[in-house]
């Protein structure tokens, strides 16, 4: 199986907008935030020849610039520090042997992503642990983002019975306190792993849907699907930490 | 359409449909009937709130996923061995 991602996905032609109706003109964005589609990709041309020609301080450089990212993203799917750096090393390989073969069509950083997803993907096959799954945090279609005894009236139409606390009100000390950043890991971490991946792309690395969707290969709507499911639990969870019913 | 344009959405469906509505994904229609029911349902917009405070304490989450310090610069070591590995790419006979 080949680690390298080719060809890229063409990041000027986002898939799954056939079934969605047409964007609203900007002035009708009344509450929800438009995001912009795919970053285009920065022009990195000379940086990646430089890479191609063998220069080993733009080698260097790259490295340093992205490992921070990487060992992070790669240290949330595998079972121990060591193993995350061996995902590291194995991308930067990967890298340097499949460097010829990058078109640009995305930024090299969505692309050395990609790569670094596909290997720790492989080995998260390979050194499965046994992760404790609970019902809350699985990945069934059914799972509602809040619970339906919470609501009511028919099912899937009610209305709250215990409506949301007022986190609103609670200052910044208490929302990001330790306790509850750890409680944002550890939940986090027990997500599925698509969900995981979403989450940890676009709400910790704030990267944009376009590129997450080239990274993981994902549509526009499964991306949206992940998310919500794995903010949905996320939120779902803090409720134990900032405030469950008002 | 006119029907449509009316159309309502109650409490439990707006939780569903919270991370299309944030992403821009949803129709105007069915934009409209939320931001009327956020409007008139204090409950659905603190559910708002809650949603935009999850993201931004996962945004903070950033560097700490494993409970330990921000991971250190690159090791020499680790630096010099891939370095190694780039330079016999490029200058073995083959590359
Ligand atoms: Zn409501």
């Amino acid at each position: 199986m080949s680690i390298v991602p080719t060809p890229e996905p063409n990041p000027m032609v986002p898939p799954m907008r056939s079934s969605l109706p047409p964007p609203p003109p900007p002035d009708e964005a009344l509450g929800p935030l438009r995001l912009p589609g795919p970053t285009p990709p920065p022009d990195e041309s000379e940086l990646v020849d430089r890479l191609r020609r063998g220069d080993s301080t733009a080698f260097r450089d790259v490295v340093t610039a992205y490992q921070p990212a990487l060992l992070r993203l790669a240290g949330t799917f595998v079972p121990s520090n060591a193993v995350a750096e061996e995902v590291v090393q194995e991308t930067w390989i990967a890298v340097i042997r499949g460097i010829d073969r990058f078109e640009q069509r995305s930024s090299l950083k969505t692309w050395v992503t990609r790569i670094l997803v596909n290997i720790a993907r492989t080995k998260g096959v390979k050194e499965r642990r046994t992760v404790p799954m609970g019902s809350l945090l699985s990945d069934a279609a059914d799972n509602a983002a809040v619970s339906p005894d919470r609501f009511v009236g028919p099912p899937g139409k009610g209305a709250w019975a215990q409506p949301p606390a007022r986190w609103s009100e609670l200052p910044e000390e208490v929302v990001l306190s330790s306790a509850t950043i750890s409680l944002v890991i550890d939940t986090v971490r027990l997500l599925p792993e698509q969900q995981k991946w979403v989450v940890m792309l676009r709400d910790v690395e704030d990267w944009s849907s376009g590129d997450v969707c080239a990274a993981l290969g994902l549509t526009e709507g499964n991306q949206r699907v992940l998310l919500h499911r794995g903010r949905s639990a996320l939120r779902a969870m803090l409720e134990g930490q900032l405030g469950r019913a008002s | 359409m006119r029907l449509l344009s009316r159309q309502n959405i109650v409490c439990q469906q707006w939780t569903e449909l919270i991370t299309d509505y944030l992403e821009g994904a949803l129709p105007r229609g069915l934009v409209r009937a939320i931001d009327r029911h956020l409007a008139a349902c204090p409950h659905c917009t603190e559910y708002l709130a809650q949603m935009r405070r999850t993201i931004a304490i996962t945004g903070h989450i950033d560097g700490q996923i494993k409970g330990e310090p921000p991971p250190a610069p690159v090791p020499a070591d680790m630096m010099d061995a891939l370095q190694r590995a780039f330079d016999d790419f490029h200058h073995s006979p083959d590359a």
